[in-house]
């Protein structure tokens, strides 16, 4: 998976002359056998003093993509604005460090049942699915009424995601939709996680309609497990002045 | 049955007048027998008849009747020509029985006499497990409020819950340490409902006693003829012009029916226009879409009213509830309301375009909840009334599936599916079709574009809304991608429409082995509701 710099460029923010935005596109060519449908990625932007002055905030910058094997992709890395009192030489004198990690899917659907009755009974999704090539699994789930004293209702899953290996799983989706007697979609609710290695968790989608929608209605229950393929790296230097 | 006893005995002083301009004045004075100690009170009409043929009915009136004063006045005015003149007539009635009344004890604290004015409400108490019912006959009294606006003297008056609104009735008497008032017998129309305003001067605590009355069925008397006919001259209509107006004030008594004959015969001759142009004007069948709309089986109620405020801004903000019963055998699918704040006789506020998705069977409820913010400017304080008017339309759904169809893997290859659907909206047969082409954009050769393109056609004689052809993008792991959809928000009946819709800059790998699957939604209307009602505001 070899980064090759498309763009890197820098000009002011939107602090004015107070701060700086680089701006940084990456080509890849998928040299893997596997299918990239996500790229997270990571940026350090350095000094010439050589220690950090800004780079990318928070765990990860993600981005879909899609690359059947060979294919070749473009995709941005996100930076926070640097202060200029940050730097101590030329807005061009900066260098980004940036590391990014590719990810195939898998794609698990987990069935489709009734909705429930009443806040008494649960619709119990008792199948187990191991993610071929992986130590990530889903252990079952359950989807439940949450009791309402008023018209509306929430329906709830507890979707059970395990991983026992020692690599992170860095990204899975659990997705319920509920849909009406008639098979027309009402809604759908998604939420995603990290689960660190030999570690456990629920993810828990919910969707939320008025209580007579639900008469005859079905939910469907999903999950998406991204896998890492491989992650790469590369140093720009040089950056231009933004035409 | 008492009600069953309750006869029309004697019809006094029927006679018809007919004026030289073709109007025919008619009047009534209806007796009835076996009338309770309690008292009744009628609901009733006059038919008219020309031999067998009824040729004009007068719109009914109540009034309350005892075996002290058992006659009750009735009077009808038509355009008959020359050739509509009744010769005979019946009186069409039903018995409205009081119930037993409910006594409500209301206190009254000192303060309801300041000088700025007052406001009490009155509700029945909430118990641990249940709430004290104020109820008489199919009535519920939901609220006494008691009023002192500065100055005045002070005010009753009650809201009130009717289950059977149009077969009940009711009256409410106060009285206050020897001062009493008592509203006459009214009709219940809707199902909430104001009183009329009891004025009584209160000393000490305060006692509301309401009776409720239920309803016969109708009867109808045996037919007479009219004794009593004669010709009089047609007057001149009433201008208004200030010097002529003095002249009908100056003018003798006998001008005042006549005058009042006029009046009325413009309006029948109003009415009787847009009749006309009801039925000759349509270019459809009206009669169809007429019959498909229900106005009076959806029950409508304000169930929560509860305002903040005054802020420091003096605004007032409004928590509502509103519950929808769906009383009818339809399946309602949509539900469209606005909800209209009127404040002394202007409206001041609103809540409206909400639309929401619901699934409603017979006996179902739905409930919708919003808040308004009354700006002060808009709010006097000394007549906290607002007249809430809700406006509902009810609708009931079509959803098809379409089918799906595979993304060929050649560029500019239109494939298409048809769909046979049952349905009630559409042309039996659907076609859809998808082509694959390059990305709008020539050198972006990684990604391409699908077009998807379908056609309707409405085949009822109703109009049908808020159409929806909606296609998900699945791709060769099964996993639903994309959604895209076009919308038609109204298609008249009889007529068509055309969707076309597409995904872009789709990776070329990415529609391998993928699928599009179609749906398709419409709404049609099957009911409407008006619903008003008084709610006061705490300030």
């Amino acid at each position: 998976m070899k980064l090759v710099k498309k763009r890197f460029d820098w000009d002011h923010g939107w602090r004015g002359q107070n701060d700086l935005e680089y701006g940084i596109d990456l080509t890849v060519t998928n040299d893997t056998d596997a299918t990239i449908e996500l790229v997270k990625s990571s940026c350090l932007l350095m000094s010439d003093s050589g220690f950090s002055i800004g780079g990318s905030s928070g765990s990860y910058h993600d981005e879909d993509i899609y690359m059947d094997p060979g294919d070749v992709s473009e995709f941005q890395v996100v930076t926070d604005n640097v202060m200029l009192s940050a730097l101590s030489g030329e807005a061009d004198s900066v260098t980004a460090e940036i590391s990014a990690t590719f990810f195939s899917k898998e794609f698990v659907n987990l069935g489709e049942m009734s909705v429930p009755n009443d806040v008494a009974t649960s619709a119990l999704f008792e199948n187990r699915v191991d993610i071929a090539n992986s130590d990530f699994s889903v252990q079952g789930a359950v989807v439940y009424i949450e009791p309402s004293d008023d018209a509306d209702r929430s329906l709830l899953a507890t979707v059970g995601v395990r991983n026992s290996g020692t690599e992170m799983l860095q990204k899975v989706i659990a997705q319920l939709t509920l849909f009406d007697r008639d098979g027309q979609q009402i809604q759908q609710g998604e939420v995603e996680e990290f689960i660190a290695p030999e570690r456990s968790t629920i993810l828990s989608p919910s969707v939320y309609t008025k209580a007579g929608r639900l008469r005859g209605a079905s939910v469907k229950l999903n999950a998406t497990f991204f896998k890492a393929v491989k992650t790469s790296g590369i140093t720009l230097k040089n950056p231009e002045k933004r035409k | 049955m008492a009600e069953q006893s309750i006869e029309l005995v004697e019809n006094h002083g029927a006679s018809l007048e007919v004026s030289s301009d073709g109007y025919a004045y008619s009047t009534v004075e209806a007796e009835f027998s076996n009338i309770p100690e309690t008292g009744v009170a009628i609901e009733a009409q006059i038919i008219l008849f020309k031999e067998d043929t009824i040729v004009s009915a007068s719109d009914p009136a109540d009034c309350e009747v005892t075996s002290e004063s058992p006659t009750f006045w009735l009077s009808d005015t038509f355009f008959s020509g020359t050739g509509q003149v009744p010769d005979s007539y019946c009186v069409c009635f039903r018995v409205f029985k009081p119930e037993d009344p409910v006594s409500i004890s209301a206190p009254v604290p000192p303060e309801i006499s300041r000088q700025s004015g007052s406001f009490l409400i009155h509700e029945p108490k909430k118990g641990f497990l249940s709430k004290e019912k104020w109820n008489t006959g199919s009535i519920t009294i939901e609220s006494v409020i008691v009023k002192n606006a500065a100055g005045d003297d002070d005010e009753v008056f009650i809201n009130l819950f009717s289950k059977k609104p149009l077969d009940s009735g009711f009256r409410v008497q106060a009285e206050s340490s020897g001062n009493a008032d008592e509203t006459i017998f009214r009709l219940v129309d809707k199902p909430h409902l104001t009183s009329d305003y009891l004025r009584i001067h209160l000393q000490e605590d305060l006692n509301v006693t309401v009776t409720g009355y239920t309803a016969s069925g109708w009867s109808m008397s045996d037919k007479k003829p009219f004794l009593d006919i004669q010709n009089i001259e047609a007057v001149e209509p009433e201008v208004d012009d200030e010097g002529v107006a003095e002249e009908v004030v100056d003018s003798e008594p006998e001008s005042a029916a006549p005058t009042k004959t006029k009046k009325q015969k413009t309006k029948k001759s109003e009415i009787s226009n847009e009749g006309v142009n009801t039925s000759s004007g349509s270019w459809f069948e009206t009669k169809v879409t007429s019959e498909s709309y229900l106005t009076e089986q959806f029950r409508m109620a304000i169930t929560q009213f509860e305002n903040d405020g005054p802020d420091e801004d003096g605004d007032v903000g409004v928590d509502f509830t509103i519950e929808i019963e769906n009383e009818s055998s339809k399946e309602i699918s949509l539900v469209k309301w606005d909800l209209i704040v009127d404040h002394n006789g202007t409206s001041i506020d609103g809540n409206v375009n909400n639309s929401e998705e619901c699934l409603l069977d017979k006996g179902d409820t739905f409930e919708a909840s919003s808040y308004l913010r009354l700006s002060k400017a808009y709010v006097d304080p000394s007549k906290p009334q607002l007249e809430l008017k809700g406006y509902a339309k009810f609708y009931e759904r079509e959803f098809l599936k379409l089918g799906e169809i595979e993304i060929p893997e050649a560029l500019h290859e239109v494939v298409s599916t048809s769909s046979k659907v049952k349905t009630d909206f559409f042309n039996d047969e659907i076609t859809i079709s998808l082509v694959r082409l390059p990305d709008s954009d020539e050198s972006n050769v990684k990604e391409q574009e699908v077009y998807l393109k379908s056609s309707i056609s409405n085949k009822s004689d109703f109009y049908i809304e808020d159409i929806e052809f909606k296609c998900v993008f699945i791709d060769r792991t099964g996993s639903e991608g994309d959604e895209t959809f076009d919308y038609n928000h109204a298609l008249a009946p009889n007529s068509g429409a055309f969707f076309q819709t597409s995904f872009y800059s789709m990776p070329k790998s990415k529609l391998k082995g993928a699928k599009v699957e179609f749906f398709l939604k419409a709404y049609r209307l099957v009911g409407t509701k008006i619903f008003t009602d008084v709610k006061t505001l705490s300030l």
